[in-house]
Order: C-alpha cells, then structure tokens, then sequence
C-alpha cells in the first residue's frame, strides 16, 4: 500500500497491489475512506479541509505487474544462458579430451590405437 | 620387489589390454602408406601421458608376435623404461653416442624373447646436445639394419627439445594422449611442434580408454 500526492495538485493518489484484484481494490478504498474520516474527525467544528473520494479503486481486470508465463519464459532463457556460459568456461579450463573422434578432426591425425588404463591385477614383471 | 612409484605396466596376455595393443601393432603395419615403419618415436605432449608404458607393450607385443625389437630409452631425464627393466647401472644411449666407435653392444636382452633394451645411460648435461649429435641417427639407423622395429621413448615434445629431434630420426611418430588427463591445446602444439620439424607423424594413441574412448574403440574393429 502507497500514497503519493499527483504532481502539484491537491490530489492523493493511493495504491495497493497484491495477487487478489478484489480484495487490492478494497483494500485502496478501504485506506481512502479511513483517511477521509479521519481528516473528517480532526478537523470537526472548524472550517478546515475536507478530503472527497474522486476515483475510487476498481478491481483490475488483468495483473499489473509480470505475467507468469513472461517470468517463466525470462528464467528459462537466463537459465539456458547461465548454464551455456558455464559449461563454456568449464570448457575452456578444462580443455580435457572429451572424444577420440574430436582429437582426429582437431589434428588430422587418426587415431591408430586406444589403449586403456591397466588395473593393478592385470600387471606382470 | 619394485620400491618405484611410477611402475610401468605390461598388459597380461588375454586381457583387454592385450588385444589393444595387438590392435596398434596391426594399425601401425599399415600406417606408414606403403613405407615399412622401422624406426618409431612414441612421443607425448605432456609428461605421465602413458609414453613409456606405450612404448614398453608396443614393444613386447610386436616382438610377441615374431619380430625382433629395439627399445631406446630416449627420455634421459625420467629413464622409465630403463628403470623398468633395473638397467640404470649399464652404459646406455648416452655413452653410445658419446663413444667413438658405434657399437649395438649396449643392448640388454629382457624377460620378452626377441625385446631388447638400450638404457638411456648416465645421464648427460644437455641431453639435447647430445641427441643433436649426427651419431643419433646413425645409431638409430643400424640398429634399424639389424632388427625389424627400433621403438624409442622420449622425453615430452612441449617441455623439452629432445623428441622435436629425434623426430627427425625416425620413419613414423605416434602421439600419446591421456583421455583423462592431456588437454587438446597441449596435444594439438605437440603435434604441431612435431609437424613443423618435418617428421612423419602417422597418428594418435590415446591412453586410459573410459566412456566415449572405450565405445570408440569397439566402433573402430569394426567389420
């Protein structure tokens, strides 16, 4: 809930969001008619000034803020883009042979043989 | 009976390690496009890539099956394959190219029938001056004369300069690379570096086969 005075006319405009239209609404009017009678209440006997609901609060028909699906769709693509990024500096440092076949396209050099890593039971002197 | 901490390790007849290599010895008849390789340098970008223990089954798998086999120990700094077979006390490579008659006598037989070792011998100041020696080649060459595969290890193509020259010595290289280990960038300057000195790179062995190495080595019997 927010107030704020619109540009230099002696107009209060008050605002109130929230994930209920019905219930923002009355919750504007609700804080417009409190503050008018409590002006009403102060300034009772005297000729001061008096406050008038000009506007009052309407439930809106669709959400002001983002909609789910726009926020769905921006954490996907920042998602995406994070991760991409990430596996690409891994990439970099890493720079690790991830496949034999990449290694043959990188150097032009077949792989003439693949030999693997030998378990200690397989050893002999 | 072994206090050493990077043993080399020799695959055990049927195992898959075996096949592997009988699978490189078969490749290797035939990437040299027509031309015998006689003389090969097993050679690496990087050191702990699997050079030495390349070169060790390499060896005892072509002289398995019938050939005569020549290892040099050419990596005079980390002598692997001469600490494999417990000759670091005999005179080796480097008192052969340092003495003035050449003579094949520096060779050790092993456990393997027809395999037989050219320890790296003491161990010289510049290991590289050394091998620049036009008596590098000529002993790579008679050894070649005399037995039918001179297979030699060498020190990593991108820390020192030994392996660029003896690179030039030799009919064919083969780079080995550690699947999990080795970076692309190191393994493409090695190769670079090799090819930039003219020698005749016939292809790549690439160590410690896991995931996508190991299906790529089923694809690749194919037929």
């Amino acid at each position: 809930l927010s107030a704020a005075q619109l540009k230099d006319l002696d107009l209060l405009q008050i605002m109130a969001a929230g994930t209920d239209a019905t219930r923002v609404a009355l919750i504007a009017n609700t804080a417009a008619d409190e503050l008018r009678a409590f002006v009403d209440e102060s300034s009772a006997g005297t000729q001061g000034e008096r406050l008038l609901v000009v506007d009052p609060a309407v439930p809106p028909d669709a959400p002001s803020g983002p909609s789910a699906l726009l926020v769905v769709i921006s954490a996907l693509i920042a998602g995406l883009t994070l991760g991409s990024v990430l596996a690409l500096i891994i990439d970099l440092v890493e720079d690790r042979i991830a496949d034999p076949e990449e290694l043959e396209a990188m150097t032009g050099l077949p792989i003439l043989g693949i030999v693997p890593a030998m378990a200690s039971d397989e050893v002999r002197r | 009976m072994s206090k050493k901490t990077n043993r080399l390790i020799l695959a055990a007849p049927n195992s898959s390690g075996a096949e592997s290599y009988m699978a490189l010895r078969t490749n290797l008849a035939f990437a040299g496009k027509g031309e015998p390789v006689k003389t090969l340098l097993i050679a690496g970008a990087t050191e702990g890539c699997g050079k030495s223990t390349v070169a060790l089954n390499l060896g005892h798998f072509a002289a398995a099956g019938g050939k005569s086999v020549v290892l040099i120990d050419g990596d005079m700094r980390k002598l692997a394959l001469t600490r494999h077979f417990d000759c670091a006390k005999y005179p080796g490579l480097s008192m052969a190219l340092t003495s003035q008659g050449l003579s094949t006598s520096p060779l050790r037989p092993t456990t393997t029938p027809r395999l037989w070792i050219l320890p790296s011998g003491p161990i010289p100041p510049s290991s590289a001056n050394l091998l620049a020696s036009p008596n590098t080649g000529r002993l790579i060459q008679s050894l070649a004369e005399a037995y039918d595969l001179v297979i030699v290890d060498s020190p990593p193509v991108l820390a020192v300069a030994d392996a660029s020259i003896l690179a030039t010595l030799v009919d064919g290289i083969i780079v080995v690379a550690d699947a999990k280990h080795s970076k692309r960038r190191d393994v493409r300057r090695a190769v670079d570096m090799l090819l930039k000195v003219h020698g005749n790179v016939l292809g790549l062995v690439v160590n410690q086969a896991t995931g996508s190495a190991a299906r790529f080595q089923y694809t690749s019997y194919g037929i």
